[in-house]
């Protein structure tokens, strides 16, 4: 299982700022994003990459992970 | 116990090392290492110092050497008046563990009457004295970083949310000129959170209301105006009298645009954006940790990108957000603290979070990859439209 979290756009569109996925086994950072997705429906129209931080540190979507991990999707945010 | 101040004196000669002003000068040149001292009053400094020496007066020399000298080991020269208050000077400094203090011979006098090169400071008036008088009393800041503030340029981009915090901060703090690139009116419904601006200047330049209120808090801090839109055209030209670029734009094209330009002039970009009640911040410093593409190679389509007339935000949190942008902005200009440079603070308002997060540069990004050639500027409102096409 890994902790997601979501922040501003992401969590308005999916409408939860907290999540677990299940890991059936290892994972790519980018394979646990399309779960999310998958999750959410709303989330399809998210193009983007998002912003990733697993435990707190950037990573990419390459990155596996094993699970116990925390990760954060980020929004590109605009506005000022 | 020495009983007069002769026999202390002559008892501080036999412990304390000195040195003659000629070998000070050729001793400097070979060890860039050596930290000098001005251990006179400041009435006394304001007359002329040695280049390069670091002024603190006898009374402070203990409270603030290891602020000034962190490392025991790094040669030291203390001078005052006439080398009599230096030997006492450096007499305390080896008590504190300093192993390497010297102190000049003849002290100021002497190195005038060699010849040797004398600077005039420059120095902060009565007025500046007294304005900024809660500034020189922060170690951190001081004279040295009040000087360094009154003669920094910042520009900001944007007199909205963001911009007008920050401005107002930075006009207080004592920066010396502040640019300002908008080209909007004020509208009824920025005063929510646009403080520079009132009710009364509804419909006028956000540039030309920002500089009346920044003028009326800080009349001798000089107000740039740049009444035009932030383009690919003009962003070299408006960015390359500035020391530090402010971004508190509210749109996609400009952002990618800052980051562009200020990777290309290698100019720190201080970074905060909002949405609702969550908001972000950062400092892009080309060089020195990644830029906003290595985060965000492509932007949100254009129909997921919305601004904060359509989102919304609390008026408040630009207030937060843009002070942040302020505060970083400040220390990058006193060269202090731990700047955040590859780190990300979001700030979410609602549930009271700071959440801060490591970054990394891409090594391959497009515009600050290591090797790159600049690209070039884009068409950024193509590119923010349609991200899949410009990218590609």
């Amino acid at each position: 299982m890994v902790k997601i979290f979501l922040f501003a756009r992401y969590a308005e569109v999916a409408g939860a700022r907290e999540l677990d996925i299940d890991l059936p086994a290892s994972m790519t950072i980018g394979e646990v994003w399309n779960s999310v997705r998958k999750k959410f429906p709303a989330m399809a129209e998210i193009r983007e990459t998002p912003l990733v931080a697993c435990d707190r540190k950037y990573s990419r979507f390459s990155h596996r992970v094993r699970g116990g991990e925390e990760i954060a999707f980020f929004p590109p945010v605009g506005g000022g | 116990m020495p009983k007069t101040f002769q026999e202390l004196m002559a008892g501080l000669k036999r412990q304390v090392a000195e040195i003659e002003p000629d070998q000070l000068k050729e001793r400097r040149q070979r060890d860039g290492n050596l930290v000098l001292i001005d251990v006179r009053e400041l009435d006394e400094y304001k007359g002329g110092f040695i280049p390069g020496a670091v002024h603190i007066p006898r009374g402070f020399l203990e409270l603030r050497i290891e602020e000034a000298v962190p490392d025991r080991d790094t040669p030291v020269v203390l001078y005052c008046a006439g080398g009599v208050r230096s030997v006492l000077a450096a007499d305390s400094l080896n008590h504190l563990g300093y192993r390497d203090v010297q102190s000049l011979i003849g002290g100021m006098g002497k190195w005038r009457t060699q010849g040797l090169q004398v600077e005039k400071p420059e120095m902060l008036s009565d007025w500046e004295r007294q304005r900024y008088a809660r500034h020189l009393s922060i170690p951190e800041v001081g004279e040295e970083g009040q000087k360094k503030l009154l003669r920094s340029r910042v520009i900001l981009i944007g007199a909205g949310g963001l911009g007008s915090p920050a401005a107002y901060y930075l006009a207080a703090a004592g920066v010396g000129t502040i640019g300002i690139v908008d080209f909007d009116l004020v509208d009824e419904s920025n005063l929510q959170r646009q403080i520079l601006h009132t009710t009364e200047r509804v419909g006028v330049q956000k540039t030309e209301s920002a500089k009346t209120t920044l003028l009326a808090l800080n009349p001798r801090v000089q107000v740039r105006t740049f009444t035009e839109r932030l383009s690919s055209e003009n962003v070299t030209d408006i960015f390359k009298d500035f020391d530090v670029i402010l971004d508190g734009s509210d749109n996609f094209p400009t952002r990618y645009l800052v980051n562009d330009a200020s990777v290309l002039l290698r100019k720190p970009n201080v970074h905060g954006s909002v949405f609702r009640f969550e908001g972000q911040v950062t400092v892009f410093w080309p060089g020195r940790g990644p830029c906003y593409r290595c985060l965000y190679p492509e932007p949100p389509p254009a129909d997921m990108a919305p601004s904060c007339a359509e989102a919304g935000v609390l008026g408040i949190l630009p207030g937060v957000i843009g002070m942040l942008e302020a505060v970083e902005t400040v220390k990058i200009i006193i060269e202090r603290g731990d700047i955040l440079i590859g780190r990300l603070i979001a700030y979410d308002a609602l549930r009271a979070t700071f959440r801060e997060l490591k970054l990394q540069r891409d090594p391959d990004c497009a515009y600050c990859g290591k090797g790159r050639k600049f690209p070039g500027f884009i068409d950024y409102e193509q590119f923010c439209a349609n991200p899949a096409v410009a990218a590609g």
